[in-house]
């Protein structure tokens, strides 16, 4: 090996040893002593990368190449959009503002509002991660949502229009509140090409970031609407929701068509491996790609998220009033006939109460016409799922109602 | 306080990660031509094996 070689490789070891494995370690470290250390360290690991890299780069044997003119035009579109929606935001602070596919729009959705998002026929769903259109080993991965969502949380249906996000604790502001009864939406997205998502670091990674978490994104057309408020999507390691959220809606009714009758991959990558996470057992939370019709019957609108602890409030305990639902998504219906809409996600560990096996007034009718009925999917951890998930919920994934088409005896799927 | 999951799991991967590093540099030390290189080189293994000490120390 040459010196350059040598260098090369010392410069790798530093950077692969900082980014995947101290820079998230900080942030999941809960013993402040700990945190001190893994800080120090990557520190100081940033230093002597620095080093190398100047060895290196003296010599020519690193050479950085200058940012072309295109791209620095785009950045400055980016950071100028990027200003005008955040001063959209500030502005429509308290008018029951909603967000919706990065924009922020005012949609006041009190009411008998309706939303039709039109079809697409290429790929919908969004790169994210670091590499080519990466993000980074940001931290800032943080209830990201976007990609493939036309309508949903539009502020229609619900008691509080929506919020989707992944805050560790949530305190939502005031503006959220809305006044809503009936809400009716409509879906169609018919996508013939990938409208999954690729998510994970390697060719379009996360890197070492443990900080996606909570990232919802791509081709959930209508989700979360039919309920009493709106809904709330989040991947909160604690789940805190304000009282406001106790919603009193009567009907919600959803058609949702997204994922049917595509032609390619409506999928999702999602895992470690060639397309992987990297390190970080933090790929919490995510829920994405092809999900078109769950968490909606129930009184409670529907939580889906991963979190490592749920504690959710009591209101979610279902008494939900018939949210007719109809779904075609690539993974079919994920949990139906709960009483208190659903919840999907990958939880390292999941301790559903038990009002989840609870007596709601029904979530029909519902038909699941999942490519594999698959309900539940986990990747990592120990799942406890509670006993309505196997069985009789399995049969229903697929073939609720009589309605479905799916494969029931692929209740849980563990990767 | 006892560790947690994320953190046992991260000290591991460090310590492993460090160590690695530190084998590495001792085998460069004797390889590289340019003195500067292994003057630096061998400062590296100095912080390398003080980094494996502090995570180490976690694992006590």
């Amino acid at each position: 090996m040459s010196d350059k070689d040598i260098a090369m490789d010392i410069l790798t070891s530093k950077k692969h040893l900082a980014n995947y494995y101290y820079a998230p370690a900080i942030l999941e470290s809960s013993q402040e002593s700990i945190r001190s250390a893994f800080q120090r360290v990557h520190s100081e690991a940033q230093e002597e990368a620095k080093e190398i890299f100047n060895y290196l780069n003296m010599r020519g044997w690193y050479n950085v190449r200058q940012a072309d003119e295109q791209s620095v035009n785009e950045l400055r579109n980016t950071a100028m959009q990027s200003r005008q929606a955040i001063q959209g935001l500030s502005q429509g602070m308290g008018q029951g503002t909603s967000m919706s596919g990065g924009n922020f729009g005012q949609t006041t959705g009190m009411g008998f509002g309706s939303t039709l998002s039109g079809s697409q026929s290429h790929w919908t769903g969004t790169q994210y991660g670091e590499g080519q259109t990466g993000m980074g080993p940001s931290s800032l991965s943080q209830g990201v949502s976007y990609g493939g969502q036309p309508s949903h949380m539009m502020g229609q249906s619900g008691m509080s229009g929506g919020y989707q996000g992944v805050p560790q604790q949530v305190n939502l502001p005031s503006w959220t509140r809305g006044t809503g009864l009936q809400g009716q939406q409509m879906s169609a997205q018919s996508g013939q090409h990938w409208t999954g998502t690729q998510y994970g670091e390697g060719q379009t990674g996360m890197g070492p970031s443990s900080l996606s978490q909570g990232v919802s994104y791509g081709g959930q057309p209508s989700f979360m609407t039919g309920g009493g408020f709106g809904g709330y999507q989040a991947v909160p390691q604690q789940v805190s929701l304000p009282s406001w959220t106790r919603g009193a809606g009567t009907q919600g009714q959803q058609l949702s068509n997204q994922g049917f009758s595509s032609q390619g991959w409506t999928g999702t990558q999602y895992g470690e491996g060639s397309s992987g996470m990297g390190p970080s057992s933090l790929s919490q939370g995510m829920s994405f790609g092809g999900q078109s019709a769950l968490a909606h019957s129930g009184f409670s609108g529907g939580y889906q998220g991963v979190p490592q602890q749920v504690n959710l409030p009591s209101w979610t305990r279902g008494t939900g009033i018939s949210g007719g639902q109809q779904g075609f998504g690539n993974q079919g219906s994920s949990v139906f006939g709960a009483p208190s809409g659903g919840y999907q996600g990958i939880p390292q560990q999941i301790n559903l109460p038990s009002w989840t096996q609870g007596a709601g007034i029904q979530g029909s009718p519902q038909g699941g016409f999942g490519g594999q009925g698959t309900y539940f999917q986990s990747t990592s951890g120990e799942v406890n799922l509670p006993s309505w998930a196997y069985g009789t919920v399995s049969q229903s994934g697929g073939q609720g109602g009589g309605m479905g088409f799916g494969n029931p005896g692929a209740g849980r799927q563990s990767q | 306080m006892p560790l947690t999951q994320l953190e046992t799991w991260y000290l591991n991967e460090a310590i492993k990660g460090e160590t690695l590093l530190c084998q590495k540099l001792a085998a460069y030390a004797n390889q590289v031509q340019d003195e500067t290189l292994r003057g630096l080189i061998q400062n590296l293994q100095k912080t390398c094996l003080r980094h494996v000490e502090i995570l180490a120390s976690y694992a006590e």
